[in-house]
């Protein structure tokens, strides 16, 4: 179950806050803190702030579905592979001078078939997770080069991006809005409703769910399928912010994704884990990618300070759970 | 068995034999000429595929063109051994090393295989031919003369803060025109200070990013050169999403095809590069005259092409030409 105890009575139920999570708002605030004098203010910057707001929501979107799909003891690796098929399935279509509001199905539905692939091969196919998922990344992959063959769609219209990320209601582009609606839906789904609940019980225990008559089967297929879905979102903000489609697009987009989940605090042996979690994991890795070229270092430094929070964060956690 | 068993299996034999014969003429002349790019699945290379094509056709050669899914010299130096164990006439790369195909240079030339390089040239005695797009040093200068010309137009002098985004750190190319760029901003535009080197792999949405945040390290900054194919569109991107289009220059090394929604809406008014269809044409050309055992002169005349090639017989070097700009006025070509 939700392994956290709340702190107060003053927020709705769905929003429960964690020491960890308090841990993660404190590190989100020393690291903002850190690069905003780094960079002698320059992050306050208004482009910089839109850049950093449109990756964060494009990581944050997928792992909304990735934590769901953790939750239930599970794993995809493919959404990178997802990510960059999808783009190559929408970017055809503006290719071909479908307007964005009809496109925006092509990407929705595409993402929702290969999410189903994957969800059919673990529920039904009986292939675990991680390998099943392994093979569509590969496969996925060489789709796109197949599809693509030489070539990288550059004709996305400029409405893909004025609508992203140029058009922002108080201040905040579209595709955050999007996020913070997507993710709010999905806490108050995973803490109120039955099949919320229903979700951490198979994480916990499987067969235990299943006894208790919960369709294991059906809840899982439509986890893959709902993170399919979500990273047809995230592949739509993407051409948005930067509106071009190659064979390598989204190439390790997956490690991006799993690291906010898990820096969320959301456990890889499932059952335990939050949403709010996950969005503070999501902010913190855009931070540290954002952080790096502000500080005048190179960008593979990124990668280095986003392994050791990880490391340090799941570790101590783990030192946590066996000293208790 | 029936009696006419025999006769039929010579007449098989007989028609087969008697079709080999007839078309082992045809066999004899048409050669092979075997392409491995750095890599496919890039429109970069597919235009040199393009232009060795149109040179197959022109001069009756059978190209095969096949390379590695990502820039890789270990997949590269495989697909090569395999083709030359497949015994084609020629073989070629744009090497993503100069120094990794010594011994398939060595393996070529032992079955009398024509070894040649083109695009990204391989450093070995035996390379009996090396096509280059354009002299590193004239290109390093254009982009920067390019880069001076717009800063003129756009703020009244050639002077300000620039920055570079280029792909990978460690490509020998992109790094031999950033020494040539750095060169002429020394000795000809002490005016523009380069503030910052920053990497975004050959990968658009990084360039994007690295480049938002070039522009809000630097709030001053007057423009931007992009290295590689990926770096300059990205550049566009963020400038023109952060709103600073006119007021910051974005420029570089990158082809139309890539650039071209850029130029069409006025972030991007000149990239450099060089023509790579000619380049495939040309090196399908300088190719055919090898096996054909004909000799290069100082300057060449090669049909197809509307300049005279340049030949260095010391280094066994054809040089394309000058650098090209791209602007409005060219941005339609195919490329």
């Amino acid at each position: 179950m939700a392994s956290t105890a709340s702190t107060g009575s003053r927020w709705p139920s769905w929003i429960n806050i964690s020491a960890r999570e308090l841990l993660l708002i404190i590190g989100v605030i020393v690291i903002t803190a850190g690069i905003s004098i780094g960079s002698h203010g320059n992050f306050w910057n208004d482009s910089n702030l839109t850049n950093l707001m449109i990756n964060t929501a494009i990581t944050l979107v997928p792992a909304i579905g990735m934590t769901v799909i953790i939750l239930t003891g599970g794993i995809d690796v493919s959404v990178g592979s997802m990510l960059g098929l999808v783009a190559v399935a929408g970017g055809t279509a503006f290719e071909h001078g479908v307007g964005l509001a009809a496109a925006t199905p092509v990407f929705l539905v595409a993402g929702a078939i290969l999410g189903f692939v994957n969800g059919a091969l673990i529920t039904y196919g009986r292939v675990p997770p991680v390998i099943a998922t392994l093979g569509t990344l590969s496969v996925y992959r060489a789709a796109a080069f197949i599809f693509l063959g030489n070539h990288w769609i550059t004709m996305i219209p400029p409405s893909v991006t004025q609508a992203m990320v140029l058009t922002q209601p108080l201040g905040i582009p579209i595709a955050v809005w999007i996020a913070l609606v997507l993710i709010a839906l999905c806490m108050v789904f995973l803490a109120r409703l039955p099949r919320g609940r229903h979700i951490f019980a198979i994480g916990n225990n499987e067969n235990a769910a299943r006894l208790n008559g919960i369709p294991v089967e059906r809840i899982k297929l439509a986890a893959y399928t709902l993170t399919g879905v979500l990273v047809g979102v995230a592949a739509l903000m993407s051409l948005g912010h930067s509106p071009m489609v190659q064979t390598t697009t989204g190439t390790g987009f997956e490690l991006t994704v799993i690291a906010a989940v898990v820096l969320g605090g959301t456990e890889l042996t499932g059952g335990r884990g939050s949403l709010l979690g996950t969005l503070l994991g999501a902010i913190l890795v855009g931070l540290v990618q954002n952080g790096v070229v502000l500080l005048h270092i190179q960008p593979f430094w990124s990668g280095v300070v986003l392994g050791v929070i990880i490391l340090v964060s799941v570790g101590s956690a783990t030192v946590r759970r066996a000293a208790d | 068995m029936s009696r006419f068993a025999s006769c039929k299996r010579w007449a098989v034999l007989g028609g087969t034999a008697l079709a080999l014969t007839l078309s082992a003429p045809v066999w004899a002349k048409q050669y092979t000429v075997a392409f491995v790019p750095k890599l496919v699945g890039i429109p970069y290379f597919a235009a040199m595929k393009k232009g060795m094509d149109k040179a197959g056709k022109q001069f009756d050669l059978k190209v095969i063109y096949q390379g590695p899914s990502s820039a890789d010299v270990a997949q590269q130096v495989n697909i090569v051994s395999s083709l030359i164990n497949q015994g084609v006439d020629a073989i070629g790369v744009a090497a993503n090393s100069p120094t990794a195909f010594g011994p398939m240079v060595k393996k070529a030339r032992a079955k009398h295989i024509v070894f040649y390089s083109t695009d990204s040239q391989v450093e070995a005695k035996g390379n009996q031919l090396r096509v280059s797009q354009v002299n590193d040093k004239a290109l390093g200068y254009k982009v920067i003369d390019v880069l001076a010309e717009e800063l003129k137009a756009s703020k009244g002098a050639a002077k300000g803060k620039i920055a570079f985004v280029s792909g990978g750190s460690t490509a020998t190319n992109l790094n031999t025109w950033i020494k040539f760029m750095k060169q002429r901003l020394k000795d000809k535009y002490p005016n523009i200070k380069l503030v910052d080197v920053q990497y975004g792999g050959e990968d658009v949405t990084k360039a994007t990013n690295i480049t938002n945040q070039l522009i809000s390290a630097y709030p001053d900054l007057d423009g931007i050169v992009g290295i590689n194919t990926t770096a300059v569109p990205g550049a566009a991107q963020a400038v023109l999403t952060s709103g600073k289009k006119g007021q910051i220059v974005v420029t570089g090394i990158t082809d139309p095809n890539t650039i071209r929604p850029y130029v069409m809406n006025g972030t991007v008014n000149k990239v450099v590069l060089w023509n790579p269809v000619d380049l495939g044409y040309l090196t399908g050309w300088g190719v055919k005259q090898i096996l054909d055992g004909k000799q290069f002169k100082p300057v060449n005349e090669v049909p197809g092409l509307d300049h005279k090639i340049k030949y260095d017989a010391k280094t066994k070097t054809l040089l394309l030409g000058p650098p090209m700009v791209i602007d409005k006025s060219n941005i339609q070509l195919d490329f």
